[in-house]
């Protein structure tokens, strides 16, 4: 027996290995008896309308376009997220009380029973940090941080009182996205992406890029896909240089060496999957031939330079850097090619007042200077193209800060910040079917507590599901034995914004 | 004392169950040959017995602590303790092992005393209606003929209380000592307070309406039907203008919030709030084969909501552009609600295509190098709301050629060689629709390029 007849039959041997006595006994078991009980089960709908999200996922191409529950006013979704939380009271949230009462102590009842990240013993209030005045036909309060975003004013509608129940960056900002505190949930993108699919067959449905120097704190797992087949996933892009890493092809490999040898190996791929049926198995195929077609249209709707010049001066891009600006022209960039929902995450919005840098008066108009005209030249850009219609924007931190100035260990912080709150802040939403130019919710005379239209971070992801064509109570996909959804047991859709 | 009595409901539960039981073993003992059963019947009524006897103590506890009414709730008692007493006497004569007759006789009584103490039971808890629907419980609301000239109270504060809160403030279950169902009893107030007051502030009603739904003492209860917001908001404008319980509605004084939430009394439905889902045209199903087609062809074909005949289609990944996809888009026309074709797969000819999509809301041809003479082709698509012109060739004139679009509400403009100087008067030919002509500028500020520095050190 030469070497090869050797090869041969090792191989048979371990294929005849995969089924076993016990996989046998198992596979009638459960196979036959789940037929049976199947074939007496069908007609009485057992888990009514929950069942059938999870039935119309595709398992051989699951990105194909598919239905919402209900025709959806967006398309899409651009999620700007400030990490970092910045201050709601020096951006939108105006309190001229607590500039009177500036300086005094907390009062006690704020504080009792509280826990704060930082904050301890009796820290005093601190005013607001900006000058505020009405914008716009809507009259809404916004600060002087923001000078470009005032003119939109009548385009977008602000929560003032959003709550979450995290005051840590990395569980609030899991929260925000995933829908738990705790990592292994899937991403808002990845539910949105999951239901909807991805109309252009070119490019992945959910995108991410990220500025400010850093990922996210709670990191890659924000725009994880949890339980989710990992095709559904958010594909992080670099803004300069390469946008994916090592996309270009090696030397001496040219494209159609490249095609044949993906082939093979989704070859090999696909009669593993048809062995064990493991959906991770196409996924993997799927991202094989993603990536291929990924080299020829990534690096182009990534390129900013084809675009022309009044639109870099609309969004103050600065070429060849990683800028929250080129980031925002990229986001409207694919959007406008048919990509599902685009993350963009800001780093270092988090002003304790530990250092420059991280104050209110330094720091945080630095940062709001870095995206100010970017995301008015977004709202702008997505309007005059007929984007804004179909295309949710939203803008917001994981959670707000403290009405009181920060002091750390009970030793007040040298320079003028405020600690994490998690009971009242604020965000803005915009396009999609949102009303223009409202402002809901409202906080109490100091921004300490939502004494009106109080919104949880749940009820802002399932506005956003009901805004594309989902019941978010009816997204759901089956994992550990029992249905799973975005909001989990919360959540109402916040139709008091709703045009 | 107030947890033993919070059990009755736990316990009432166990006697019905045990008698039942015993009971259809007893018959069946009774009229076939079968008699292998008989052992169980003395256990079996012993048990039953005992619980009923648990579950009438608990019951008396329950009694004491909330506010039932209390006919209602004499009824329930009586028959409770009968039924009680009787099956004490049965499982006697089955511990006799009584012939004849009796026994027969006797199972029937505890039969129809279960019937009847169970009901008068479940009366109290969930009110009288509950069984036949025709009660307080579920009283539909009548639209309004004219909200204005209503009776505040009688036909638009009353339908609210008698929804959402009589079931358990009402004339079986007083719960706080509180009814909602009559003016008098209203005035009365409950045990820890008046319903309404002189002051509006003091008013208990509005005080616990309003309370955060986590708050123990918000009503009604969280695991209950909540009040919406319109209900809160008539309910607080009566309370807040005196509840009046005379009044016609345009005798109380009226904002113009409260004024648009009356006026949607005189409508139909609930006056529940709605959710966002939009009511779709009726289309027969679409051609699967023109569909295949397309789909085969590069097109995205997908139905607007699951279960709808209607499609969104996009061309964005369109391979084939031959004549007969165009054909096959033309085929399904009716069932098209909104289309993307973007980029060079559209110009003039192909545009010709489009013309029978009645029910299309949506149309981008956005990139595309149609000019004025494509316009005039799209004059049929009579539900068009939205329309996205960037980057063609269109002029201001032949603008005009949308005019029998009536419901066209959005278009877009952007990067075309509209004039704008003559924009304004292309505007007052087709009133109603916002132009986006954008080319928005984002002026470049001081403050754009420069940043803050430290000045002092603190």
């Amino acid at each position: 027996m030469n070497q090869t007849d050797k090869l041969f039959q090792e191989a048979r041997q371990r294929t005849l290995e995969y089924t076993t006595r016990r996989h046998f006994l198992k596979e009638c078991r459960t196979g036959i008896g789940m037929m049976a009980l199947g074939s007496f089960l069908q007609g009485c709908d057992l888990f009514g309308s929950k069942k059938a999200a999870n039935a119309s996922f595709d398992v051989n191409n699951p990105l194909a376009p598919k239905a919402p529950h209900f025709a959806g006013k967006a398309k899409s979704v651009i999620f700007l997220h400030m990490a970092g939380a910045p201050s709601q009271l020096e951006l939108f949230d105006y309190k001229p009380m607590l500039q009177k009462m500036h300086g005094q102590d907390c009062p006690p009842s704020f504080i009792e029973g509280k826990k704060f990240a930082f904050i301890r013993g009796v820290p005093t209030l601190l005013g607001p940090q900006a000058k505020f005045a009405q914008y716009g036909k809507s009259g809404l309060w916004l600060s002087d941080n923001l000078p470009h975003f005032q003119t939109m004013a009548d385009d977008v509608s602000i929560l003032k009182a959003v709550n979450t129940d995290q005051f840590n960056h990395a569980p609030a900002q899991l929260l925000m996205h995933t829908g738990s505190a705790r990592l292994g949930r899937p991403s808002m993108g990845s539910w949105v992406t999951y239901g909807l699919g991805s109309e252009n067959s070119n490019l992945p449905g959910f995108m991410v890029l990220t500025s400010g120097g850093a990922n996210p704190d709670a990191g890659k797992s924000v725009w994880g896909s949890g339980f989710l087949p990992s095709v559904y996933q958010g594909i992080q892009c670099r803004s300069s240089g390469d946008p994916v890493l090592f996309i270009n092809d090696p030397k001496g490999m040219d494209r159609d060496l490249k095609k044949a040898s993906i082939d093979a190996i989704n070859k090999v791929n696909q009669s593993s999957y048809e062995e064990f049926g493991d959906p991770e198995t196409l996924s993997r195929i799927s991202q094989y031939e993603m990536a291929f077609k990924m080299q020829v249209t990534v690096p182009e709707v990534m390129d900013i330079s084809d675009e022309p010049q009044y639109i870099h001066d609309m969004y103050g891009t600065k070429p060849g850097k990683t800028a929250f600006a080129n980031n925002a022209l990229l986001a409207r960039k694919l959007v406008e090619k048919g990509v599902r929902f685009v993350q963009l995450f800001d780093w270092g919005w988090d002003m304790h007042g530990t250092g420059p840098d991280g104050s209110l008066d330094i720091g945080l108009i630095n940062k709001c200077r870095e995206v100010d005209k970017a995301m008015t030249a977004l709202l702008l850009d997505l309007k005059q193209r007929g984007l804004l219609e179909e295309t949710i924007v939203v803008w917001g931190g994981e959670f707000g800060r403290t009405p009181m100035q920060e002091n750390r260990d009970g030793k007040q912080n040298m320079w003028t910040g405020r600690d994490h709150h998690s009971d009242a802040f604020s965000m803005w939403i915009a396009g999609g079917g949102i009303k223009k130019g409202y402002s809901h919710g409202e906080t109490d005379e100091i921004g300490y507590n939502a004494v009106e239209g109080k919104v949880s971070v749940y009820d802002i992801q399932a506005t956003i599901l009901q805004q594309l064509g989902f019941d978010h109570e009816k997204l759901t996909y089956e994992f550990q034995g029992r249905q799973f959804r975005l909001t989990d047991v919360h959540g109402k859709p916040i139709n008091e914004i709703i045009a | 004392m107030d947890f033993i009595g919070r059990l009755h409901p736990l316990f009432v539960h166990l006697p019905i169950g045990f008698l039942v039981l015993g009971l259809i073993l007893f018959w069946w003992n009774e009229f076939s040959s079968d008699k292998r059963l008989v052992p169980a019947l003395k256990p079996i009524f012993m048990l039953g017995t005992v619980a009923a006897i648990v579950s009438v103590a608990t019951g008396f506890f329950l009694s004491w602590q909330d506010d039932y009414d209390t006919d209602s709730l004499n009824r329930h008692r009586n028959s409770g303790i009968a039924l009680t007493l009787l099956s004490l006497y049965f499982w006697f004569l089955m511990h006799k092992k009584v012939e004849g007759r009796r026994p027969l006789y006797v199972s029937f009584s505890v039969m129809l005393l279960l019937v009847f103490s169970g009901h008068y039971g479940a009366s109290l808890t969930h009110g009288s209606g509950f069984l036949f629907g025709s009660g307080t419980a579920s009283s539909a609301f009548k639209p309004l003929a004219n909200a204005q000239e209503a009776l505040a109270y009688k036909e638009v504060i009353d339908p609210i209380l008698q929804q959402k809160c009589v079931s358990c403030h009402g004339a079986d279950k007083q719960k706080g000592k509180l009814r909602l169902d009559s003016e008098s009893a209203i005035r009365k107030g409950g045990k820890n307070g008046g319903a309404i007051s002189k002051t509006p502030d003091d008013a208990l009603m509005l005080t616990r309406i309003m309370l955060p739904p986590d708050d123990e003492e918000h009503m009604p209860p969280k695991e209950k039907g909540q009040l919406t917001k319109d209900q809160v908001a008539l309910i607080d404008w009566w309370i807040r203008n005196g509840a009046n319980f005379q009044a016609k509605v345009k005798d109380i004084p009226q904002d113009e919030p409260i004024r648009k939430t009356l006026a949607k009394l005189e409508g139909p439905g609930e006056n529940e709030e709605v959710v966002a889902a939009e009511i779709l045209p009726e289309a027969d199903p679409a051609p699967a084969a023109m569909v295949d087609q397309l789909k085969k062809a590069g097109a995205v074909v997908v139905p607007v909501a699951s279960g709808s005949s209607l499609l969104a289609v996009n061309l964005i990944n369109l391979t084939d552009s031959s004549e007969q996809t165009w054909k096959a888009l033309a085929a399904i026309s009716e069932q098209v609600l909104e289309l993307k074709a973007e980029g060079s797969k559209v110009n003039n000819g192909t545009i010709s295509y489009f013309k029978a999509m009645k029910n299309l809301r949506r149309l981008s041809v956005a990139g595309s190098s149609i000019n004025d003479s494509a316009l005039t082709q799209l004059a049929g698509l009579e539900s068009l709301q939205s329309l996205n012109l960037r980057g063609t060739k269109v002029t201001s004139s032949g603008l005009t050629a949308l005019a029998p679009l009536k419901k066209l509400k959005a278009l877009y403009l952007f990067q075309t060689a509209v004039d704008s100087n003559v924009m304004a008067q292309v505007k007052t030919k087709l009133p109603g629709i916002q132009m986006e002509v954008g080319q928005y500028n984002v002026p470049i500020l001081y403050t754009d390029t420069t940043k803050v520095t430290v000045v002092k050190k603190p």
